[in-house]
Order: C-alpha cells, then sequence, then structure tokens
C-alpha cells in the first residue's frame, strides 16, 4: 500500500510538474504568438483585403471592387515614369548593397574576427549607426557632409564646394553610401558570432598547413558562416520593394522623384496618405509580395545548389 | 582609472536626477476640488502661447462656475496631440478633450465617429463677452459647406496658413526700396525704357516721394510701392544685388516652402473663383492655356471668352491654368538666377528653417552674416524665431527686439500690369487644420469642453491669438485700431491682410476631391507632379529646365488617361 502511495504520488508529482512546465510553456509563448497573430497573420491578411477593397470618403465605408487597384497598379505603372524610376532606383540600391555591403560586411567582420590593426576602431565605427537613432544619424551624416567638408575644403584649398547632398550629381550616392555604412551593424554581429563559432583547432589547423589569411577565409571562414549568408541574401531580397533608402530621414514627404524607390513611394504613402490611399498601397504590397516569393525560392535554391560545403 | 569612472558615474547621475527634478518641477499638479480640462495641441510653429493666456482667462472667468457636481472652477492642462493622418489612429487612447491639430482628414475623423457632434454650440451664438454670433456666423460658405456633414457639424478650422515672402520692412526704409509712381497712370511704377526694350524702373529717393500703386493699383494703401509685377520683382532683386544684399532666402532642407509659397502665388494669380475650381471641379474656367507662343509670350485660352465647362470628368484640364504656368515662369525666373539666394544654402539639406530665419534676422546687425532682404516661410515664422530674436535683444538691445523691427508679409506681384487691382484680398485655410471635441470625452466633461471651445471663437479670443502669434484666424473678425497697436508690424500686415479677404479654402465636399485627398492636397507635391518631377525648385536648378517644360509635363502627366484611371477609379 505504502508503495503505491509512493508511486501514485510521484506520478502526481510528475504529473504536477508537467502541468506546470505547460503553464510556464504557455506563459512564455503567449505574448509573442498574440504578437505573431496580430502583427503578422491579422495585418498581412488585411492587407490582402483591402487590396480588392477601396474607401469612400463621403460614406467612410468600403466596398469590394475586385481586381480595380490591380488594374491601376499595372496601367500606372505602363503609362506614368514614377515606377519606372522607383524600380530603377530600388534595383541599383539593392545591388549596391548585395555587391558592396555583403562583400565589404564579410571582410570588415573577417578583419575583426582577427583582431587586425584598429579593429576596435571599426567595430564603433560599424556599430555606431545602429546604436544611434537614425533621426540623429541623418542629422549628423547631413551637417558633416554640407557644413563640414565644404568648410575644410574651403580652408584647405580656398575653394568653395558644395555639400554631397546639395551637389544633385553626388545626390544619390550619397545617399547609398549612408545606408551602406549604417546597414553594417546587423550583418556583422551575426558574421562575427558565426566566425566565432568556428573551432580554434580548425583554423589552427590550417595556420600549421600555412594557410594566407586569404585562403583561410575562402576555404575555412566563408564555408563555416555560408548559412548564416544565406539568410542575409534571402532576406535582403524583399529590401528591393521595401528598401526606403531612409529618404524619409532626410527629405521627409519632399524628395525628388528621380530618386523614389517602391520602399519609399510606400512609406510616404502611408505618412502622407489617408484610409483612402491604403488600399491601392495594400495593392501594391501584395503585387510585390507575388514578385518576390518565388524570386526568393529560387535564389534559395541557387544558394543551396551552389553554396560551399563544410565537408 | 576607478576614480574617474566614478566621478564620471557621478557627474552624469547629478545631470539625469537634476534633470527630471527640473521637469517634474514645471508640471502643474491636478486640484481635485475642480474640472480638469485637457486640451491637445499638435506642435507647431505658432506655439502655445496663445493657448495659455486663452487657459488664464478662462480659469479665471470660470473660477466659481461648476461644471461637475461637488466641483468649482476649471484646471485646463495643454499637451501635445499628433497631427496628419496618425491623428485618427491614437484619438480614441487621447485623454484630451479639445484638441487642435492640422492636416487631417475631417470626413474620415468624422465617419469613424472619432469626434464629438458640436452642432449646437456652433449654430447657437457665443454665450461670451456680449458676442451677437455664432461660430457659423463667422465662417464662410465654402468652409460651412465642407463642415457640414448631414446637417452636423463635428469640427471647424482653426487657423490661416500662407507660405510667402516675408520682407525687412526697415531695410526697404533705408535703402529706399520702393518703386516711384508714374505720373502718367495710377497703377504703374515709373520707368523709362532701355535701347534693350528692358525697362529700368525708378525708385524712391526720399521717404516724401509718391510710391507706385502696388498690387492693388491703390494709391494710399499699405502695398504702395511695393513690386506689383513680376518685372518689377526682379527689378528689385537687380538693385538688392548691386547693394550687396542678399535678395531671399529659404530653408534648403525643406524644399516645400518654395513650393507652397508657389501655391500661393499660383492662387494669387487665378484669385479666388477661378482657384476654387481646383477643389469643387464645378463652374467655368477662363483662363486654360492653350498654347504659348514663347517668342512674343502671347497666350491663347481654351474655350475663347466663354472658357470651359469644369466637372468631375475634365478637371484635369485645371492643370493648364495661366496662373500656374506663370507661377513656374517666376520660379524659373528666380532659380536660375544664383545671384538672388546663396544657392549653398538654399539647395543644402543642412540649412532648416529656424537656420533660414537667422540669416534674415541676424543680417542687419551682424557684421559676420550677409544681409538678406526677403524670406519665404510659413505666416507663423515670427513666433518661431522668437528664439532668434530674444538673443539678438540681449546682444544688441532693444533695436533688435522683435516689437522694434518691422517685417510684413509682402503682397504677391503679378505677372503683368493687367492683374493689377483685379483680384480681391484671400487668405488661406490650406492647413487642413481641425478644432473639434474629441468623441471619447466622457459625459462629466462635455458642459466645460463646450463652454471653452466656444470660448476660443470669440472675438477676444481671436485677437489675442494674433496678437500672439501674429498669424490669423479662419473666420471672420476685425480689429480695433488700439487692438492694431499691440500688434507687432508683421502680426498688423498679416491682420490687415484678413480684413476684407475672402478664405481660400484647399478643400471642399466635393466627391472626386475627398476620394483623392492627397492629390489635391496643397501642402504635397502631387500638385506639382509632372512625369519627371515634383518638386519646382529643383527641378529647375538641377536640369535646367524651363517653366514651358515643367507646365506642359503636368498636363502629360494629369492627361485624361490618368484622371479617368486613377482620379475617377477612387469613386464608388
Amino acid at each position: 500500500m505504502l508503495i503505491i502511495n509512493t508511486i501514485n504520488n510521484k506520478i502526481n508529482i510528475k504529473n504536477n510538474r508537467k502541468r506546470n512546465d505547460m503553464i510556464f510553456y504557455i506563459c512564455l509563448v503567449a505574448i509573442p504568438l498574440a504578437q505573431f497573430i496580430l502583427f503578422y497573420i491579422f495585418v498581412n491578411f488585411n492587407s490582402i483585403l483591402l487590396s480588392i477593397k477601396s474607401y469612400d470618403a463621403v460614406t467612410g465605408e468600403y466596398s469590394w471592387v475586385g481586381i480595380k487597384n490591380f488594374e491601376r497598379f499595372f496601367i500606372e505603372f505602363k503609362t506614368t515614369t514614377i515606377f519606372k524610376t522607383a524600380l530603377k532606383n530600388s534595383l541599383v540600391a539593392y545591388f549596391a548593397k548585395l555587391l558592396l555591403g555583403v562583400s565589404l560586411g564579410l571582410i570588415f567582420s573577417y578583419y575583426i574576427f582577427k583582431k587586425m590593426k584598429g579593429h576596435n576602431l571599426f567595430k564603433i565605427v560599424l556599430f555606431m549607426p545602429s546604436i544611434v537613432s537614425s533621426i540623429v544619424m541623418v542629422a549628423v551624416y547631413k551637417q558633416f557632409l554640407e557644413r563640414g567638408i565644404p568648410g575644410i575644403v574651403q580652408v584647405i584649398f580656398n575653394v568653395k564646394i558644395q555639400g554631397f547632398l546639395a551637389n544633385p550629381d553626388t545626390l544619390f550616392g550619397t545617399i547609398i553610401f549612408y545606408n551602406l555604412w549604417v546597414g553594417f551593424g546587423t550583418p556583422i554581429l551575426l558574421y562575427l558570432g558565426a566566425m566565432n563559432g568556428i573551432s580554434d583547432s580548425v583554423l589552427e589547423a590550417a595556420k600549421i598547413d600555412g594557410a594566407s589569411d586569404v585562403r583561410e577565409f575562402v576555404s575555412i571562414v566563408f564555408p563555416c558562416i555560408y548559412s548564416t549568408f544565406t539568410v542575409f541574401i534571402t532576406v535582403g531580397l524583399v529590401l528591393i520593394f521595401t528598401d526606403q533608402l531612409q529618404l524619409y530621414s532626410f527629405y521627409g514627404a519632399d524628395t525628388d522623384l528621380v530618386y523614389y524607390t517602391f520602399g519609399y513611394y510606400l512609406y510616404r504613402g502611408v505618412q502622407v496618405g489617408s484610409v483612402i490611399d491604403y488600399p491601392y498601397l495594400a495593392t501594391m504590397g501584395v503585387i510585390f509580395t507575388l514578385i518576390i516569393t518565388p524570386i526568393t525560392f529560387f535564389v534559395r535554391y541557387l544558394l543551396k545548389r551552389f553554396g560551399p560545403s563544410v565537408e | 582609472m576607478k576614480l574617474t569612472k566614478k566621478i564620471m558615474a557621478s557627474i552624469i547621475s547629478v545631470v539625469l536626477i537634476t534633470t527630471t527634478l527640473t521637469a517634474c518641477g514645471s508640471v502643474e499638479t491636478v486640484d481635485r476640488t475642480k474640472t480638469q480640462l485637457y486640451i491637445g495641441m499638435v506642435p507647431t510653429g505658432f506655439g502655445t502661447d496663445w493657448l495659455y493666456a486663452a487657459k488664464d482667462r478662462f480659469e479665471a472667468l470660470n473660477a466659481e462656475t461648476v461644471f461637475e457636481s461637488g466641483k468649482k472652477g476649471v484646471q485646463i492642462f495643454i499637451e501635445d496631440v499628433p497631427a496628419g493622418s496618425s491623428i485618427g489612429s491614437v484619438m480614441s487612447g487621447l485623454r484630451q478633450e479639445v484638441i487642435f491639430t492640422e492636416d487631417c482628414d475631417y470626413y474620415q475623423l468624422a465617419n469613424s465617429n472619432l469626434l464629438y457632434d458640436i452642432t449646437s454650440i456652433v449654430d447657437e451664438t457665443i454665450p461670451f463677452n456680449n458676442e451677437t454670433e455664432s461660430i457659423a456666423d463667422k465662417m464662410y460658405s465654402t468652409q460651412k459647406e465642407f463642415y457640414d456633414i448631414d446637417g452636423k457639424y463635428y469640427a471647424v478650422p482653426f487657423n490661416d496658413v500662407t507660405t510667402g515672402i516675408i520682407y525687412n520692412i526697415d531695410i526697404f526704409e533705408r535703402e529706399n526700396l520702393y518703386f516711384l509712381a508714374d505720373d502718367t497712370s495710377s497703377k504703374a511704377a515709373k520707368f523709362t525704357e532701355l535701347p534693350t526694350g528692358k525697362k529700368s524702373f525708378k525708385f524712391i529717393t526720399s521717404s516724401t516721394d509718391t510710391k507706385s500703386a502696388g498690387p492693388d493699383g491703390l494709391i494710399g494703401t499699405n502695398d504702395d510701392g511695393l513690386p506689383a509685377t513680376y518685372e518689377q520683382f526682379f527689378a528689385l532683386f537687380d538693385k538688392l544685388v548691386t547693394k550687396d544684399i542678399i535678395p531671399i532666402t529659404w530653408a534648403g532642407q525643406y524644399q516645400f516652402y518654395f513650393y507652397r509659397f508657389l501655391y500661393t502665388l499660383w492662387a494669387n494669380n487665378e484669385g479666388f473663383d477661378q482657384m476654387s475650381l481646383n477643389y469643387t471641379f464645378d463652374g467655368t474656367a477662363y483662363d486654360l492655356i492653350n498654347s504659348i507662343d514663347l517668342v512674343n509670350g502671347d497666350v491663347t485660352f481654351l474655350g475663347g471668352e466663354d472658357g470651359i465647362e469644369i466637372t468631375d470628368e475634365n478637371g484635369y484640364l485645371l492643370n493648364k491654368q495661366a496662373g500656374k504656368y506663370y507661377a513656374l515662369s517666376f520660379a524659373e525666373q528666380l532659380i536660375q538666377n544664383t545671384n538672388y539666394y546663396d544657392e549653398q544654402l538654399c539647395f543644402s539639406p543642412a540649412q532648416q528653417h529656424l537656420d533660414a530665419q537667422n540669416l534674415f534676422l541676424m543680417g542687419t546687425f551682424s557684421d559676420s552674416v550677409d544681409e538678406t532682404a526677403m524670406l519665404i516661410d510659413g505666416s507663423w515664422w515670427e513666433n518661431e524665431a522668437t528664439f532668434t530674436f530674444n538673443n539678438m535683444e540681449n546682444r544688441y538691445g532693444a533695436v533688435a527686439s522683435k516689437n522694434n523691427r518691422k517685417f510684413g508679409m509682402l503682397p504677391l506681384p503679378y505677372p503683368t500690369d493687367d492683374y493689377i487691382g483685379e483680384h480681391q484680398k484671400m487668405t488661406f485655410d490650406s492647413n487642413y487644420s481641425l478644432s473639434f471635441i474629441n468623441g471619447n470625452i466622457e459625459s462629466n466633461k462635455v458642459a466645460v469642453a463646450k463652454a471653452f471651445f466656444q470660448f476660443m471663437h470669440t472675438r477676444e479670443s481671436f485677437i489675442e491669438f494674433t496678437t500672439i502669434t501674429s498669424m490669423t484666424k479662419p473666420f471672420t473678425y476685425e480689429a480695433t485700431e488700439s487692438e492694431k497697436d499691440a500688434m507687432s508690424s508683421y502680426g498688423l500686415s498679416m491682420m490687415e491682410n484678413r480684413e476684407d479677404a475672402l478664405s481660400l479654402c484647399a478643400y471642399s465636399n466635393n466627391n472626386t476631391f475627398l476620394n483623392n485627398r492627397s492629390t489635391f492636397n496643397a501642402l504635397h507635391t502631387s500638385i506639382w507632379q509632372t512625369s519627371d518631377y515634383n518638386v519646382p525648385s529643383t527641378a529647375f536648378r538641377d536640369n535646367k529646365i524651363t517653366a514651358y517644360i515643367y507646365f506642359n509635363g503636368l498636363s502629360e502627366h494629369y492627361n485624361e488617361s490618368f484622371w479617368n484611371n486613377s482620379i475617377l477609379s477612387n469613386l464608388n
């Protein structure tokens, strides 16, 4: 009897522990789950619904309009230049970030990982934009380019030059450069994390074999962090249609048409528009999703298929 | 090292505690024996001093009034609220009961039941200061049509906003920059014709000389001697350049100051009725350009003298309005002559609006700052520049104070002599400003909120608003001579422009307008959008295009196909 009671008690204790674990687990995931449902599933589902609706400002009611918003987008894409300009700028910005941002991100990460000369300075310069508010960074950047550099040039060379943002010839490049700079923080942090996970013995073996830093990076480090790299490449694709290049921080709603990106168009539309404009903006979001989703899967397939092997 | 860290940590702690306590000290504590009323005001250039002045008067007036049982008197708290579309998403959670904000979609807020029905207090005679009018009586007919939704009012506008040219009257008087009257014509300024065919205008040489009639075409008014036409305006600029005075400046960071000024110029050219067509899409347009002879400037109009009937279906034709073309030609002439402004500053994102105001104000007193005669800015600029005025007063004495310096809003010139004196003065209700009672107000606060709302619409409150901010309200009211004496020189120019003026409302209850509000919004670039450009100032500078190209681009973008596909398709 005593044994049975002891067994029952043990089972009860085990059950209680399981129940408590379950309560703990539910408490732990409830908030993120609710957030995911509310701010991801609901928002995106609502976006899809909005894309087939129209808002009447007079009555304040929505009505179903079928594919009218989609038709409007494709006609505007065909007949106006704004979307063509936005597409061009979005692609230029994306490929600039892809080619320069990704490669420099890897190089800087490796430089810091190897603790080469001045690596602490690199850390500060590259991480600072991720810590400081973007509005403050933009303000500092603007002052430096528009007052600082022209002032220095005038003092040293007695030549008056235009600020890089005031000069239309250098403006877009300057914006891209800013985005590259402020975009290094997160990738470097993750690349460094992945690099630090590489076994010391592997690196030491390479060193004993006489591998140069370049060889070490190409043959050991890059294959080891390749999974992190593929995440950035795959996730980064969505930036083609969402990256506003911080143009709103630089110019508010008054950016020149020639510098528009799709991301800026959407961001600005939400900022200066009202409920009336949301269905059309939602339609654009849906269209962009339909375009980018297969591309993302295809790129992920290519990266998996042709990427370096850790073996 | 440890000691240094300790010292640093101590200093930072002291600074943080001091600033926190300082902030706490400025907060008024809630007095439970009184009724609390929370006022929301959007942070703007014209500040909140006017609201605090009204708060003091209202609290004193109602010191013995019982608005809630068990409480006597009122305690008002003034807090920030957002502007623009964002207010709609947070309104129901705001505790502010009476709200003043800008750039709002009135119909959206009303349709979402976010606004309290204020019909009764808009329609009844205001029960303060022996007022004989209701708020509705003080509103313009266009406003009443717009704000009346199915017989009910949910909000009224609360400020006039103009973006124009502010000129330094002290410089004008010192340098005799006023045009000399022509003996042979009541409207014209005196000039001699140069062999090149260009006019050489004559300026007064002493304050006793008779000034030309100015843009209103009337001698003896406050615009006498000021440029009446674009030709005179740029002759004045040339004169300023010869005197080593920079003619004009504006905020390089925000090109919207420039294109909103162009909007004012466009409206000034069109006059009230023609400009209103851009919002009502109902009426006859008489100045839609059919063709322009670029050699001699001759213009032919669509529909000839009979004009063209504008409806919802052909509203895109309004992009051919001559006033818009002339405003663009003015911009082209200004931008493409870099002697008229400092290109380094006026197109640099590093020159913000406050920097431009500093330059404008400091030039007359500081040796290190070039003197600038005019500033493109919003009508709220003077209050916004209070900090600079105060600093200058401390540095240069009373002579540099706000009250001792003379500025005015420049009455805008016209494209040609033919326009002089033809249009009635206008003020601009183009900021989509609203004052209203929050729809979530608790029932025990309704009485005090309604009383305060009406109190803010008394003539006394309007005059106080204008005296403090130098801005005007979008209602009919006038100031007495003694009240005008209390205004700054700039405020007086604003008040005198308000009197007898028509209020141009950049809105209407037209279905096409309401369903495409962001396209027709007077504050946005969309009204200047062509296929290739949307910001006139940078388009003229960066691409060296002509006003003619820009103007044609407007019609190419807003063509019939675009109108049908993107504007009319929004109508349900």
